[in-house]
């Protein structure tokens, strides 16, 4: 599922979910990380590499 | 800065281009939806946008006219001319050397062009107050504008939507009154995000006539070129939430100072939702909160001066108060500070801020 699936799905919405994921997991995604997510795929992974870290 | 010699603001004005960009004329390109839910998320129902042919100089020197007359300054005291923009006239030379001629300033007179968006101010004015109190200088004249309306592209509704264009004049005067003027300043960059807002075929690393204005379309809807600026949405607004808070706070820690110490506190109007998250962050009351944007958009690096011209005209500059002013934006860059005002304050400037030709 992307963002070209969801109409809703803009730059405000990314930051909305981007922010919802960092407080869950208690991480801090990258400017470039965040630049990055256009899919479900690619915020998991983001999520992945910075649990990692 | 324990100098005794400081500088101050002792007066600004702004201008604006007489043409408005209403979400009424938007939705009619974009959609009524699309535009209702950016709008409602931005705060800006309308913009004002330069019409080709008018540039950021011609409303700098339209700005700089109005406050140099209403405050009887003689064209002859100022010594110091500096230019802030990313639409100048031209590649080559410094637009500040033609608003110079324009403005017939003396030709003592020190004129050079800073090239920083929405984070500029802080920096124009830092860079004013150098000189002021080195004794280079003792009356400067700061512009601040941009037209980024020419710079996008008509189809890219993320960046259509948010932006206007606008140009302030801010007139500084070295001082010996104590404890008045600027109490200090905190910058910072970070360059490996300049990627994320940039036009790509702009300059000499990828020259326009060399890269064609191929037309590509996002995951949004947004229509783009290489010609045309293009910003990574959610990066920027990340980014945005999660730096300012910090740097606001070492800024104050730095001069020793709290919220609380402060009357107001002036944040870059890149939208309205991002503001009040900021806000939320540093838990600033809603009396030391400020907002000029929803008649006239984003003004990238007008914004911040325009923003405290307003205030000053709102009468919301407390003499004898402190004032924060925090910038950020391309580069990605950002830039801080904080305002020490004189017991007895000038008046706000008054004249008209339209764009007449």
């Amino acid at each position: 599922m992307s963002k070209s699936d969801i109409p809703e799905w803009d730059s405000v919405a990314t930051v909305r979910l981007v922010l919802s994921v960092e407080q869950e997991f208690g991480i801090h995604l990258s400017t470039d990380q965040v630049a990055d997510i256009r899919d479900v795929a690619s915020l998991v992974q983001a999520i992945e590499t910075s649990i990692k870290r | 800065m324990k100098n005794t010699m400081n500088s101050q603001i002792s007066a600004v004005h702004y201008c604006l281009p007489s043409e408005r960009l209403t979400n009424e004329d938007l939705a009619k390109r974009f959609g009524e939806k699309t535009v209702a839910s950016i709008s409602r998320m931005s705060g800006i129902v309308e913009r004002r946008v330069a019409r080709p042919g008018v540039t950021a100089a011609d409303l700098a020197v339209c700005a700089a006219e109005r406050l140099l007359q209403e405050k009887k300054i003689e064209r002859d005291k100022i010594d110091l001319l500096v230019f802030a923009s990313q639409t100048p006239d031209y590649q080559i030379p410094a637009t500040s050397c033609i608003i110079h001629n324009r403005l017939r300033l003396r030709q003592s007179c020190a004129s050079f062009d800073i090239n920083l968006g929405c984070s500029a101010y802080p920096y124009t004015l830092a860079v004013a107050h150098g000189l002021l109190v080195s004794g280079a200088a003792r009356t400067a004249l700061v512009l601040n504008a941009d037209t980024i309306s020419h710079v996008l592209h008509p189809g890219d509704r993320s960046l259509v939507t948010l932006h206007g264009d606008a140009a302030a004049a801010t007139l500084l005067e070295s001082t010996n009154e104590p404890d008045v003027g600027f109490v200090g300043f905190h910058f910072g960059t970070d360059g490996a995000g300049a990627k994320h807002i940039l036009i790509p075929a702009s300059g000499t690393r990828s020259p326009r006539g060399e890269v064609d204005a191929v037309e590509t379309t996002d995951d949004n809807g947004n229509i783009s070129s290489p010609h045309h600026l293009q910003m990574n949405g959610a990066a920027v607004f990340h980014f945005s939430l999660y730096k300012v808070p910090v740097v606001i706070r070492e800024a104050l820690d730095k001069y020793r100072l709290r919220i609380d110490d402060l009357d107001l506190v002036l944040l870059h109007q890149a939208n309205r939702t991002m503001d009040d998250m900021i806000y939320k962050a540093l838990k600033v009351p809603l009396e030391k909160q400020f907002y000029f944007i929803e008649k006239v958009g984003n003004a990238a690096g007008a914004s911040t001066p325009m923003l405290l011209a307003e205030a000053w005209r709102q009468g919301r500059l407390r003499p004898g108060s402190k004032c924060l002013i925090a910038a950020f934006g391309n580069g990605l860059s950002w830039g801080i500070t904080i305002i020490q005002w004189p017991g007895v304050l000038g008046q706000a400037v008054q004249a008209a801020v339209d764009y007449i030709e």
